[in-house]
Formats: C-alpha cells, sequence, structure tokens
C-alpha cells in the first residue's frame, strides 16, 4: 500500500511540477520556476524513499526534501521583497 | 559469573563486535533465524527499538561480514551469514552463553572499550545520524509549515487562488513532516508511514485539484 501511495505522491510532484513550468513560460515569475523545480526535488526526494527501501539509513534522504522547502522560502521572500511588491498578483494565472 | 568463564572465543568476539546489548540482541535474532531475510522495519517491529537505528546496525553488522544484504518480497534486507566458520562459531557459542549468562554478556559490552572493529566512531557515528535526524525532520517540519504560512497570508492579502491551494498543499506536507519526526523519533514502536503518506498525497492532491479546476 505504501508503494503505491509514494508512487501517487511521486506522480502528482511531477505533475505540479509541470503545471508550474508551464505557468512561468507563461508569466516569466521566477517564482513558479521555484516551485516546479521545488516539486521536482520533492519528487526525487519521494522516488528514492521509495526504491530504497526499510534497510538504509535514510535520514540522510530528507535533507533534499528540506532543500525544496528552503527553495520555496527563498522563492517566496524574493517575491516579497518590496521593489518588487507592485509585481504581478495578476500575472498570477 | 564472572567474565573469566566465559570462553576465550566469546570474550574476543564481544570486544571486537560488539557496542551494545541492542546490536547484540539483533545479531541473535538474525543467528536464530538463519534462514529468515529481515528489514529494518520487521526487527523494530519485533525488538520495538528505532528503525532508523537498526538500519544501521544492520549495517555495521554487514561490514563485519557477519550478514548478508538480500532481497526479499518486503524489499532489501539482511540474513544472518557469517563469512567464515571462525564468526559463525564465534556467535553460536556467544548465542549459547547469552542464553544461560545474559547479565554477565551485557555487563562485559558496557564495561569493555568500544568494539575495536569500527571502534567508538561507529557509536558516535550512529548517536551524529540520529541527531542529525531529527534535526532534519523538525527543519523539514518547521520549512514546510513556514512556506504554508507564508502561502495562506499571500492569499488573504492579494486572493490569488494559486497562494490558497499552494497554502493546503503545504498544510498536508507540513502534516507530513510533523507525522515523520513522530514516527521515527518519538513513537518509534508504531508505524505511521500509511498516515505520512496519505496527508502527503491529500496535500499534493488538492494542490493538483486547484491548479487544474481552479488557477486557470
Amino acid at each position: 500500500m505504501n508503494e503505491f501511495l509514494l508512487g501517487m505522491i511521486v506522480m502528482a510532484c511531477l505533475v505540479a511540477g509541470l503545471f508550474f513550468l508551464r505557468f512561468w513560460r507563461k508569466t516569466r515569475d521566477r517564482l513558479f520556476a521555484v516551485f516546479a523545480l521545488a516539486f521536482w526535488l520533492l519528487a526525487v526526494n519521494w522516488t528514492l524513499l521509495a526504491i530504497s527501501g526499510q534497510s538504509e539509513p535514510r535520514s540522510a534522504l530528507y535533507v533534499i526534501r528540506l532543500c525544496a522547502f528552503l527553495f520555496i522560502l527563498a522563492g517566496i521572500a524574493d517575491k516579497n521583497r518590496p521593489h518588487r511588491a507592485s509585481d504581478d498578483a495578476a500575472n498570477y494565472p | 559469573m564472572s567474565d573469566e568463564k566465559l570462553p576465550k572465543e566469546v570474550i574476543d568476539f564481544i570486544a571486537d563486535h560488539i557496542d551494545s546489548a541492542l546490536q547484540l540482541e539483533i545479531l541473535l535474532l538474525l543467528h536464530k533465524h538463519p534462514e529468515r531475510h529481515w528489514t529494518a522495519g520487521e526487527i523494530d517491529t519485533q525488538l520495538r527499538i528505532n528503525r532508523e537505528w537498526v538500519a544501521e546496525q544492520l549495517a555495521v553488522l554487514s561490514r563485519q561480514r557477519l550478514l548478508q544484504l538480500t532481497q526479499g518480497n518486503a524489499g532489501p534486507g539482511y540474513q544472518y551469514a557469517p563469512a567464515d566458520p571462525a564468526l559463525a562459531s564465534a556467535v553460536a557459542g556467544l548465542a549459547k552463553w547469552h542464553s544461560t549468562h545474559r547479565v554477565a554478556i551485557v555487563n562485559m559490552i558496557y564495561s569493555s572499550p568500544p568494539s575495536t572493529f569500527e571502534a567508538s566512531p561507529t557509536r558516535f557515528a550512529s548517536e551524529r545520524i540520529r541527531r542529525m535526524a531529527e534535526v532534519v525532520y523538525i527543519l523539514c517540519f518547521l520549512a514546510s509549515a513556514a512556506c504554508s504560512f507564508l502561502l495562506l497570508r499571500g492569499y488573504r492579502q492579494t486572493q490569488t487562488r494559486f497562494l490558497l491551494w499552494g497554502g493546503l498543499c503545504f498544510v498536508g506536507l507540513a502534516a507530513n513532516n510533523l507525522l515523520l519526526f513522530l514516527d521515527l523519533i518519538v513513537f518509534t514502536q508504531v508505524d505511521l508511514s500509511l498516515w505520512r503518506n496519505l496527508t502527503a498525497l491529500f496535500g499534493l492532491l488538492l494542490l493538483l485539484y486547484g491548479l487544474i479546476w481552479d488557477a486557470e
């Protein structure tokens, strides 16, 4: 069951990443590129967790996940920088 | 029961290979069922020890050529497979003595200096890895919770739908990371992996729903 769920999670991350890539191509808003990369990193994290099995210490794999979250936090901080504040809420799809 | 009564073979084996009573329990469990393939999760269920730590110890025992990495139905795991007859005989002797002189053996493990095979670096490395794991899990939770907070706050300020779905997705991911910490560090006796995966999947499906139906 867990393998099945992990497969779904990986696929959901990949598809979400593709959506963000499309939004980025449409708007050229860096935040979308950051989201796309972050969700693909999450997909890599869950793929490695699924294939590594339980017999290896896996805490190092979660560093990849942490990087993805930090990446998004950095993207949001970048988006909220004062000189970009007037940027494009309207550009969001 | 003094140490002197234990055979030298057993004393030397403990000094060279065993760092803790729990590591010994793992080795003896696998020795007792030599035909069986064990995953860290199965040993965790049997002995009620932290899964990550069990995986560490299995890797250490495997490097000491006492176990062999095998592939079973439940995924990769380990099987008892001493590399040479001397090791096999030492473990068999240890198992026999352990059944009748458990306290003496445990005392010996903790009174002798760390095993010479990988010596104290293993013990410290394993402790370091556990600490690092705790820190990484907590940071994952804090970072994902922060993402969720910032995205939902952005939604309140701008009413941008994408931020709502992104924020909700990260609520699921934050719950997933909180359960990860609880599962692997706090409540090591119960397996929360199903709930962890379900919360992450739920969050991601909310995001996909939003991206497909609402954000376009």
